[in-house]
């Protein structure tokens, strides 16, 4: 596949991405998903995110604005989602779900979350077995399946009544 | 002679060629005309923005990989929706072979209900069961439609079944475009086994054994015109993964078929300058707009194991909704299960317990489709009518309705942030209440936005595909359609496509002269 420009996230929205997964994406209300598995996911969103067009970058990053500057606003603080706890993200991200602004939310944890899943082991945390990945076989790909096309039934090739 | 398939990223420079017939894109409608019209022995073109993506290269994708390199804008277009209709979700392939690359496989016919409105109400007389079954038929035979045998389907498909059962609501195999299935669930993302037969293993090898040269990469501006006739296409030869310009790009033909889907082929019309044409261009937009249910069981259900799409129930074509069967990756179902950390952490434990299934709304739409004057993808702005609403809530009741007499525990209705409800929490649950932008949806088949009709003002093509008073240009895609369908449109368009190809391969293109 063509290579994508590494970075299309800023270093600030790297780490705005990277607070919204840990809250997201946490098992208990004080810890985030192991530190790995962040670094995974943020450096796949940055290539997800590298990989669109201007507008659908736009978009995304849009909804991460949202989520990382009015959810905690809606939770009753002010600065960005990554200045709070763990437990208080969390918090902040169930303010903005219930708010006329859950649309935002709703773009930017399709996206995260689509990414973050295909971890292994966040899969197999979800009982995602991923069984469609594993059972390709090339040689199955038979090099040409088609049926004669012919007009009006005919199996001449290219026979036209 | 054989033709070629050639990656406009590969290739140095500027492109000039010349054709009998140009078509611009390569899904389901541009690649019907495109093999249909070299095996009559015209000398074809097709451009294509998107790149080739061979099978065996989707089974090495991980999902979100495949939004990277195979679906338009990563799969986040939206319509947005107007006066109170829900915004709504519309993906897209954007590769060789173009949506028709990430269907389900799914084939219906066109119900003769809505048949019987075309050719009544819309004056296309040709347009009934009878006069469009030799097309039909030769579609069906070339991309191997079949019904899907019950042992590929999934528990979360069986569990509908069982539901609709226990009501008394009878529900069908589907049929599909399907051979040698495995049942492996990826259709979506591309078939890595070769068993769905989208037109870029259907039809498009067979134009290039004709003699066709399909060229990817290579974005379409504008149609060339002169004196109210198209002599051709110009455009961009790009590269790199968001298209960057490289070369540019020159087809002088006798013919120009535009095939870009209901998105982007009123857009291509609009910056051709035909104006004369009417106002019809980039209006009538429908969607089809679709509903999920999931349903939480106390079983293991794994719903991703077995073929996405092989049930349906046409039960309530009346009231303007078909279920159908579906199945998303375990990773959509979690971004769309409500909360953040811990809470949001349990639901998404039990998604190998959920099943899922999906209402698709026959719209009386009314969207449209703007240019972009900040870049190249559309806008789109969606309205519904009073029907429409009804129409959403009606299915999502009924799928609900339905998993609940199965004996799921939960259910979890497309409201954005809404938790599941049990039996009696959905009894006393007023879906009535909750505003249709509230409603996630999600749209596969934009259509109707350059439709057909029998006199020029009331469309943007006559019945034979020719757009209205211009010569040589012609439209076979989606954006055709007189109306929504109520069913998925791949083979109806690919029917439409082959009956505009056989009608101008009957046309003598050997005597005309290209234009300078
Ligand atoms: C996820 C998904 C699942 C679906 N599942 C089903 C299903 O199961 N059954 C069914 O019946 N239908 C299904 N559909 C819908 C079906 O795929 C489409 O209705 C059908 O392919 C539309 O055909 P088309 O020719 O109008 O457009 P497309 O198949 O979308 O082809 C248009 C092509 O034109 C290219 N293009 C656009 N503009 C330009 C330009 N300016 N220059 C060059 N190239 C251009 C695009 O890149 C694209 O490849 C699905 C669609 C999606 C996205
Ligand atoms: S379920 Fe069948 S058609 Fe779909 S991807 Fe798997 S093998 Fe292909």
């Amino acid at each position: 596949m063509a290579a994508a420009p590494k970075h299309a996230l800023s270093d600030s929205s790297r780490r705005d991405a990277q607070a919204f997964g840990e809250a997201l994406f946490a098992r208990t209300l004080d810890e985030a998903p192991p530190a790995e598995r962040m670094r995974w996911f943020v450096d796949d969103l940055d290539d997800f995110v590298a990989h669109l067009n201007l507008r659908a970058r736009w978009l995304f990053l849009f909804c991460l604005f949202a989520v990382t500057w009015v959810a905690p606003l809606l939770a009753g603080h002010l600065g960005r989602l990554r200045g709070l706890s763990v437990a208080g993200r969390i918090a902040a991200l169930e303010a903005l779900e219930q708010s006329p602004a859950s649309l935002a939310l709703f773009g930017a944890r399709a996206v995260v979350s689509l990414v973050y899943y295909e971890h292994p082991d966040a899969a197999a945390e979800i009982g995602w077995d991923r069984r469609c990945l594993a059972d390709v076989r090339p040689e199955r790909v038979a090099a040409s399946r088609l049926v004669p096309l012919g007009r009006s039934g005919s199996s001449a090739e290219g026979a036209r009544t | 002679m054989k033709g070629a398939i050639v990656s406009g990223a590969a290739h140095q420079g500027d492109l000039e060629l010349d054709c009998d017939v140009v078509i611009v894109g390569s899904g389901a409608g541009g690649a019907t005309v495109a093999t249909e019209l070299a095996l009559a022995g015209k000398r074809v073109i097709v451009l294509e923005e998107g790149k080739q993506i061979p099978a065996p290269e989707h089974g090495a994708m991980r999902q979100s990989e495949s939004l990277r390199h195979v679906w338009r804008e990563g799969g986040m277009t939206a319509a947005l929706g107007l006066f109170g209709a829900p915004t709504i979700n519309v993906t897209m392939g954007r590769v060789l072979g173009g949506s028709s690359v990430v269907t389900g496989g799914v084939c219906f016919r066109v119900p003769d209900s809505v048949l019987r409105t075309w050719s009544r109400d819309m004056a296309l007389a040709d347009f009934t069961p009878e006069g469009l079954d030799r097309y039909y038929r030769h579609v069906e035979d070339a991309i191997h439609v079949e019904e899907v045998p019950a042992s590929l389907r999934s528990r979360s498909t069986e569990l509908f079944v069982e539901g609709a059962e226990k009501l008394g609501i009878p529900v069908h195999p589907m049929s599909r475009n399907t051979k040698d299935c495995n049942g492996c669930g990826r259709c979506n993302f591309g078939c890595p086994h070769g068993a769905k037969l989208s037109v870029d293993l259907s039809y498009l090898p067979r134009a290039v054994a004709a003699g066709a040269s399909l060229y990817t990469e290579c974005l379409v501006d504008r149609i060339t015109m002169k004196h109210g006739r198209a002599i051709g296409v110009e455009g961009r030869v790009m590269t790199g993964p968001i298209g960057t310009k490289k070369g540019r790009l020159r087809v002088r033909a006798k013919r120009v078929v535009v095939a870009c889907g209901g998105m982007h082929t009123p857009l291509l019309l609009r910056a051709s300058g035909l104006a004369h044409v009417g106002s019809h261009i980039g209006r009538n937009l429908t969607l089809h707009p679709g509903f999920r249910v999931y349903a939480r069981f106390e079983e293991k259900v794994r719903g991703w194991q077995g073929a996405l799409q092989s049930a349906y129930s046409d039960a309530f074509e009346h009231e303007g909704v078909t279920l159908t069967g579906l199945f998303v990756p375990a990773s959509v179902i979690a971004a769309t299960m409500p909360y953040a950390g811990p809470r949001h952490a349990k639901l998404t434990e039990q998604i190998d317990h959920i099943a899922m299934f999906g209402a698709l709304v026959h719209d009386d739409g009314g969207g449209s489709i703007h240019r972009n004057p900040f870049g190249r993808e559309p806008v789109a702005f969606y309205r519904c009518s009073e029907r429409d609403h009804a129409r959403i809530r009606f299915g999502i009741r009924k799928i609900a309705d339905i998993f609940l007499a199965a004996g799921a525990r939960e259910v979890f209705l497309p409201v954005l942030g809404s938790e599941g409800l049990t039996p009696d929490e959905f009894r006393h649950f007023d879906l009535d209440r909750i505003p249709s932008t509230r409603l996630e949806a999600a749209s596969q088949h934009p259509l109707g936005t350059c439709r057909m009709s029998k006199h020029a003002a009331d469309g943007v093509v006559d019945p034979w595909g020719r757009v209205w008073d211009t010569e040589g240009l012609y439209v076979a895609d989606g954006s055709i359609l007189p109306s929504s369908l109520g069913v998925n449109p791949q083979l109806t368009i690919m029917m439409a496509a082959t009956r505009i190809a056989w009608r101008l391969a009957d046309q003598d293109l050997s005597r005309e002269s290209l234009a300078a």
